[in-house]
C-alpha cells in the first residue's frame, strides 16, 4: 500500500518538476538513475543508510532486511544496567525509516547471491544493483574453552541489548550486599571501546547506591583503553576503592571460563564473581562471511573512498564489520560511515566517482547519571582509511568541575535524541 | 474538463502523501554542504533541529553558524565538545555548512 502511494508520488514528482511542484517537496534534479538498493541490517549503519540513499536519491528503490521490527541500541544499554532507564526508552521501531520511503522487510536475510545480486530470506529474493552490508558483530562462541551460546544464558555479555541486557541486570539485583561483579574485556578490536568502562562506572553507580560493599573488578584484554585517564580520574572520584582495573599485563591472556561458576580464569588468576559478564571476541555478522565479504580477521576489508567490500563487488561494508581504518567500532561512527556509502552508492549509480569525503565520530560515556565525558573526530576519507584530521577531535579535558562534567551529561542524552531521530524515529 | 479533476484530485493526494511521508519532503540533493551538514545531526537533531540542551541549528543564520563554530575553534568561547570537532573543518567546509543550513531555510 505504501510502495503503490510512494511510486504514484514519485512519478507525479518527476513529470511535475519543470512546473515547480517538485521543488515544493525540497528536491532538485533526481540522482542515482532509478537503481535498487538493498541494505541488510536496521542498526545505526544501516537504518541511516538506508534513509540518506532515498533522501538523496528518493527515485532509487530502497528495501531495509531487518529480521527485528524493534530495534535496542547499545548505546544508552549500561543505563538499564545502572537502574536508571528502562528498555523501552532504548528500544526504537522502524516507522522513521518507512516514513522515510523505504521499504522496510521484516526478515532474516539468510543469504546474499553476490554473483546475480540477489538477496534471499525465507519467503523471498529482492534484486540489487549496490548492497549495503551493515549487520553489526556475532560473537565468536568458540574462541574461548568453556564460553558457548548456552554459557551465556549463565554470564550474559549483554553487548547487543536486549535479553542480554535484561538478564545482566537481574543478576545485579539478585545479588547480595558485599558481591563481587567481574567484567572480562577482550582484545582489541571489539564493539564500542570505552564501553565496558562505562558499564564498569554503571554497575558501580548501582552498587554504591544500593550494595555499597560490593566491589566490580574489570579483567582486561589490553593494557590501555578509551579516555583511560578521565576514566580513572571519575571513578577516583566517584567510586575509591569499589572499582579494581587489572591490565592485561597483571592478568594474562583469558585461558578458560567456567560458566557455571562464574569464574574466569587467565594465564596468572582466577576471577570468581558473584555475577560474571563475559564480553567475548567479536567478529562481523554472519551475513557478512556467507556473503564473502569477510577476511581471515573475521571483519571485512573495505575500499575506504566507497565503503565497497575489497571482497565483492557491488557490495558495501558499513559499521562495526567494516575494518574503517581509523575509526572506532561506534553508532556514531556507523551513521556518518553511512551518509558517505550512500553519498558514495549514489554517485556510482550515477556513473561517477565516489564525492565522500567527511565522516566523524563522537562518543559519550557516563561516569555518574550527572558526570559525562566525551570523545571525538573529524575525518578525511583517502586510500590509508579515515584519517583523523590533524590537531582535530580528542578526549574532554582532565580536571574539570562539577558544572563541565554535567554538561557533557546533559550533551550525552541530546546526542542520544538527536541520533535516534536521525536513524530510526 | 475530466482531467482538470482528475489533476485536482491527484495533487490533492499528492499534497495528502508530501504530509504523510515527511522524509520524502526532506529529499535533497546531496551538495557538498547538505552531506557536510548530514554530520552535525547526531548531535545537533536531523536537519539541525535539536530538542535537547545541544543548541538548535535551525534557529540560527547560516553565518552565526560559522562565527559559532569559528569561536569554538579559536577557543574564543568557553564550551565543551565543539572545540575539538570545529578544528576538523576547513573554512571551505564551515561556509558550505553555513551556506546549506540558510538555504535549507527558505
Amino acid at each position: 500500500m505504501l510502495t503503490a502511494t510512494r511510486r504514484q508520488f514519485l512519478r507525479y514528482a518527476g513529470a511535475a518538476g519543470a512546473t515547480g511542484a517538485f521543488s515544493l517537496a525540497g528536491c532538485a534534479t533526481p540522482r542515482g538513475a532509478g537503481g535498487k538498493v538493498v541494505v541488510i541490517g536496521g542498526g545505526f549503519g544501516g537504518a541511516t543508510a538506508a534513509r540518506y540513499v532515498k533522501r538523496w536519491s528518493p527515485n532509487t528503490e530502497v528495501t531495509l532486511v531487518e529480521a527485528g521490527k524493534t530495534y535496542a541500541t547499545c548505546p544508552f544499554s549500561n543505563y538499564v544496567l545502572g537502574g536508571f532507564l528502562t528498555m523501552d526508552k532504548i528500544t526504537h521501531d522502524y516507522a522513521g525509516v518507512t516514513g522515510a520511503g523505504v521499504k522496510v522487510v521484516h526478515e532474516a536475510a539468510v543469504a546474499v547471491d553476490t554473483a546475480k545480486r540477489q538477496v534471499k530470506t525465507a519467503s523471498a529474493t529482492f534484486d540489487y544493483d549496490r548492497l549495503v552490508l551493515a549487520p553489526g558483530i556475532d560473537f565468536r562462541f568458540d574462541a574461548v574453552p568453556g564460553y558457548s551460546e548456552a554459557a551465556a544464558e549463565l554470564i550474559p555479555h549483554a553487548w547487543k541489548a536486549g535479553p542480554q541486557t535484561v538478564l545482566l541486570r537481574r543478576q545485579l539485583e539478585a545479588m547480595a550486599d558485599g558481591g563481587v561483579v567481574v567484567i572480562a574485556v577482550p582484545p582489541a578490536p571489539f564493539r564500542c571501546p570505552p564501553g565496558p568502562y562505562e558499564r564498569t562506572s554503571m554497575i558501580a553507580w548501582y552498587l554504591k547506591n544500593n550494595k555499597p560493599r560490593s566491589k566490580v573488578i574489570v579483567v582486561d584484554g589490553s593494557d590501555s583503553f578509551s579516555k583511560q585517564g578521565l576514566f580513572l580520574e571519575g571513578w577516583k572520584q566517584h567510586y575509591g576503592a569499589m572499582i579494581e582495573w587489572v591490565p592485561f599485563k597483571t592478568a594474562g591472556k583469558v585461558v578458560e571460563v567456567d560458566a557455571k561458576n562464574r569464574t574466569v580464569k587467565t594465564d596468572f588468576e582466577s576471577y570468581k564473581g558473584a555475577v560474571l559478564n563475559f564480553i567475548p571476541p567479536q567478529k562481523a555478522g554472519a551475513i557478512a562471511h556467507q556473503a564473502g565479504a569477510a577476511d581471515k580477521s573475521g571483519w571485512c576489508p573495505i575500499d575506504f573512498k566507497t565503503l565497497e567490500s575489497k571482497l565483492v563487488k557491488n557490495v558495501h561494508v558499513i559499521g562495526d564489520a567494516a575494518i574503517a581504518v581509523g575509526m572506532p567500532k561506534s553508532g556514531s561512527a556507523a551513521n556518518t560511515q553511512a551518509k558517505a556509502c550512500a553519498l558514495a552508492i549514489i554517485d556510482l549509480m550515477s556513473g561517477r566517482p565516489s564525492s565522500a569525503e567527511v565522516t566523524s565520530n563522537t562518543c559519550y560515556s557516563l561516569v555518574t547519571p550527572s558526570h559525562g565525558i566525551s570523545v571525538t573526530s573529524v575525518h578525511t576519507i583517502t586510500d590509508k582509511g579515515f584519517t583523523p584530521v590533524k590537531d582535530s577531535g580528542g578526549v574532554s579535558p582532565a580536571g574539570r568541575d562539577a558544572e563541565f562534567r554535567k554538561l557533557e551529561a546533559d550533551y550525552a542524552r541530546g546526542w542520544y535524541a538527536a541520533i535516534v531521530k536521525d536513524v530510526w524515529t | 474538463m475530466q482531467t482538470t479533476k482528475a489533476r485536482a484530485v491527484l495533487s490533492g493526494a499528492v499534497a495528502a502523501t508530501l504530509f504523510a511521508l515527511p522524509g520524502l519532503a526532506g529529499a535533497e540533493e546531496p551538495t557538498v554542504g547538505a552531506v557536510l551538514a548530514s554530520n552535525c545531526y547526531i548531535c545537533h537533531g536531523p536537519g539541525g533541529t535539536s530538542e535537547s540542551r545541544v543548541p538548535s541549528l535551525t534557529r540560527l543564520s547560516g553565518k552565526a553558524i560559522a562565527e559559532a563554530v569559528r569561536e569554538a575553534r579559536d577557543g574564543k568561547k568557553p564550551g565543551t565538545i565543539m572545540a575539538r570537532i570545529a578544528k576538523g573543518y576547513t573554512e571551505a567546509q564551515i561556509e558550505a555548512i553555513a551556506a546549506y543550513f540558510d538555504q535549507a531555510k527558505q
